[in-house]
């Protein structure tokens, strides 16, 4: 089975991340329009890529150009094909991935002029992932975004991050939309599920059966199928 | 005759009937005798049209239902009906598909107000060499820290008992926060 989707809902610098982290083997192949491209990776790192155009105007690019010129696609099909067998590919790019993705963040840092996301309110939750809390502290943020995103390594809206800092909403807000903009923070959108999880399913309350008895018993047939 | 249930959601090909399979007594349903309350006429238009169930016998006297939801959007209402009064729910990602993130986080969210009861989140999949991590999905899903997203490889029945095991660790502990009407043993 393959990993398969779209760029918009696994951006690429995602990608990068999470194959750099499990050192996954394979070819991860991209399209957009009369573009392809293919990167090949070798225990987590992308060692070699590949991107062509239809368009006999545009020349093909190789290495570290064709994956910085990826990072630009908005969206885009891709398909990972994991490869088991030690393929050997010709190798075209020697940083480390992990190197590749902090100039990408670096750049996008410079390039990003943050723009509020539409569902950015004083009540957003947002989150930011331990792993992308320590890509923070590898690229340029100026002091506020560096601790807002050290906060947000608990979930916290907008409106409490201003309660606990001296910066002002407008401030917050702006440094959020930058680390969103980065992709380091995320927001939890299903954090205000309807606060009913701690009541307890109506008809246990009138069987015989007290809930954790209940419970009990189901786990110990669970643990006698799984002991035959 | 007392009889309990447990769902277990997800979008289209998430691994639902795999996971009903792998979590249930398939001889018992087939050899027991049908069980006498509305539940049988349940079952029954259930098999009908095809939808995945199994069964638990937790002991002589209980019984827990598995029930898939449809895949297809045409049995939709029967969402409703079978999120009421469930146990708890399990809601199946497929670890390989990203663009099944945000569906299932509607899905999540449609499940929260139909019904109070707990669930968990598992990671199909996992043992597909494209996988994505239980931890991005959880990110991708926009859950809170409070819901964790389990590894889950509806293929092996340890990892099936494990994500139950999970679930029922959670109702377990979120009905201890709750008070149970005539429940003599919550009185210790
Ligand atoms: N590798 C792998 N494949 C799985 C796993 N779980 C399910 N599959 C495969 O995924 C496909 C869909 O599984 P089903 O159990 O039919 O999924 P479903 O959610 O019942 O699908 P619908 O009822 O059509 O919505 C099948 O080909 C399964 O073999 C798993 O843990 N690992
Ligand atoms: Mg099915």
């Amino acid at each position: 089975m393959t990993l398969k989707g779209d760029l918009i809902d696994l951006p690429l610098l995602d990608i990068l991340h999470i194959f750099q982290r499990d050192g996954r083997n394979g070819r991860l192949s991209l399209l957009k329009g009369r573009e392809r491209a293919v990167i090949w990776f070798q225990c987590g790192e992308a060692i070699n890529a590949l991107l062509i155009s239809d368009d006999s105007q545009q020349p093909p690019r190789v290495g570290e150009e064709a994956i910085f010129a990826l990072a630009h696609w908005p969206h885009g099909s891709f398909r990972f094909m994991p490869l088991i067998t030690d393929e050997h590919d010709r190798i075209t790019i020697t940083r480390p991935t992990m190197q590749l993705i902090v100039e990408m963040l670096q750049q996008r840092a410079q390039a990003s002029l943050p723009h509020l996301p539409p569902d950015l309110t004083m009540d957003t939750a947002l989150r930011a992932p331990l792993q992308m809390i320590d890509l923070g502290t590898r690229i340029d943020l100026n002091p506020m975004e560096r601790t807002i995103l050290h906060i947000l390594r608990q979930q916290h809206t907008p409106a409490q991050i201003v309660a606990h800092t001296h910066l002002t909403p407008e401030q917050v807000l702006c440094a959020i939309a930058r680390l969103i903009d980065l992709g380091l923070v995320a927001t939890v959108t299903l954090a205000d599920l309807p606060d009913q999880q701690l009541v307890a399913p109506v008809p246990l309350r009138t069987k015989q059966h007290s809930t954790s008895k209940l419970v009990r018993a189901i786990k110990r047939r669970l643990q006698q199928l799984h002991a035959a | 005759m007392a009889t309990y249930k447990i769902v277990v959601t997800g979008t289209y090909a998430a691994g639902k009937s795999l996971f009903i399979r792998n979590a249930s007594e398939i001889e018992v349903v087939e050899t027991e005798a049908p069980v006498s309350d509305p539940y049988e006429r349940q079952l029954k238009a259930y098999t009908t049209i095809g939808l995945d169930f199994g069964v638990l016998q937790i002991d002589k006297e209980h019984h827990l239902f598995l029930f898939g939801t449809p895949g297809q959007e045409r049995f939709d209402f029967m969402w409703e009906h079978l999120a009421i009064g469930c146990l708890g729910y399990v809601v199946l990602v497929d670890s390989c598909r990203p663009a099944d993130f945000g569906p299932t986080s509607r899905l999540i969210r449609r499940f929260a107000e139909i019904t109070s009861a707990p669930f968990v989140v598992a990671a199909n999949k996992q043992d597909a060499l494209g996988a994505l991590p239980p931890d991005y999905i959880q990110l991708r899903l926009g859950l809170p820290d409070s819901i964790p997203v389990l590894p889950c490889i509806a293929h092996e029945m340890s990892s099936v008992h494990a994500v139950l095991f999970a679930l029922l660790d959670r109702i377990e502990a979120l009905s201890a926060a709750v008070p149970e009407v005539g429940d003599e043993s919550s009185t210790h």
